[in-house]
């Protein structure tokens, strides 16, 4: 925060965004007590981020469940690698096994 | 030495909404908004072993998917990006019908992405300036700028109540 008289509009941003230590959080809301155009500023502020907020708290729903889309690509992933695994394994075994056998 | 992160999975499970709706606010577009938000699901549970506490894969998943958005945006030939059709069309929510929640979302939409990606992060995310600092890549001052141009300009905006771009209009800039 400033050190010096005056409120910059970061200040008041730091101010809501819980960004002041303590003190400076004190000092602030004493500055606000006696200010009534910086008051202003912050109510405006603190509003219009709780109608962001509010305004994209209501989207349209996903054109599908994307975490389930991820799994099963990420396991369809892992299970072709399984079967590579077990074809190759199969594979080598059949031929040991003949090599053995004859 | 740190433990071992194996939540990953239920952390995506039950956060992947937060991330679409950041997509979708960055991009207004549903179809573009669940791809970013599938791939970014995908990346982290393809590089899990990664993550070592929740902080940090939040981090990362905003900064991946902020990274993937851009592209996508940037791939645009002319830098516009279509509406989605439920914007146009009006939202038929009782929340939309009001005329607050609509001019904000209006001044909103005609801010810099820059601009909205900051006031989505502290705003939805609770993100400090420090944390959203690290998902854009940029250093703490420009997150400090951006935060206060942000707002200031949508002050101005919802003042005026003259904004460029309506509801109706089918394109609006990305920078």
């Amino acid at each position: 925060m400033n050190n010096g008289n005056e409120t910059s509009f970061e200040d008041l941003n730091f101010f809501i965004d819980g960004e002041l230590t303590r003190s400076d959080r004190l000092k602030m809301l004493e500055i606000l007590d006696n200010n009534d155009t910086l008051s202003k500023t912050v109510n405006e502020l603190q509003r219009n981020d709780e109608l962001i907020y509010l305004s994209y708290n209501n989207i349209p729903e996903p054109q599908y469940d994307p975490y389930i889309v991820a799994t099963q690509k990420h396991t369809r992933l892992l299970n072709t690698i399984y079967a590579g695994i077990l074809i190759i394994l199969s594979f080598t075994i059949g031929w040991q096994t003949k090599a053995f056998l004859m | 030495m740190s433990e071992k992160f194996n939540n990953v999975a239920p952390y995506l499970k039950h956060n992947w909404r937060n991330l679409y709706r950041a997509a979708y606010i960055w991009t207004h577009d549903i179809e573009l908004a669940t791809k970013l938000t599938q791939t970014t699901i995908t990346h982290c549970l393809k590089n899990r072993q990664r993550f070592t506490s929740h902080q940090q894969l939040k981090i990362y998943i905003f900064k991946f998917m902020s990274d993937l958005c851009k592209k996508h945006l940037q791939k645009s030939s002319l830098k516009t990006h279509k509406f989605e059709q439920q914007h146009t069309q009006k939202n038929k929510t009782e929340l939309y019908r009001s005329p607050l929640i609509s001019n904000i979302k209006d001044s909103f939409i005609a801010l810099k992405l820059e601009h909205r990606e900051v006031l989505t992060l502290a705003i939805y995310e609770n993100m400090n300036y420090k944390n959203i600092s690290q998902v854009l890549d940029v250093p703490i001052g420009t997150v400090i700028s951006r935060i206060s141009q942000a707002r200031s300009k949508l002050i101005n905006l919802m003042q005026n109540g003259h904004l460029k771009i309506t509801p109706n209009s089918n394109v609006w800039p990305i920078k």
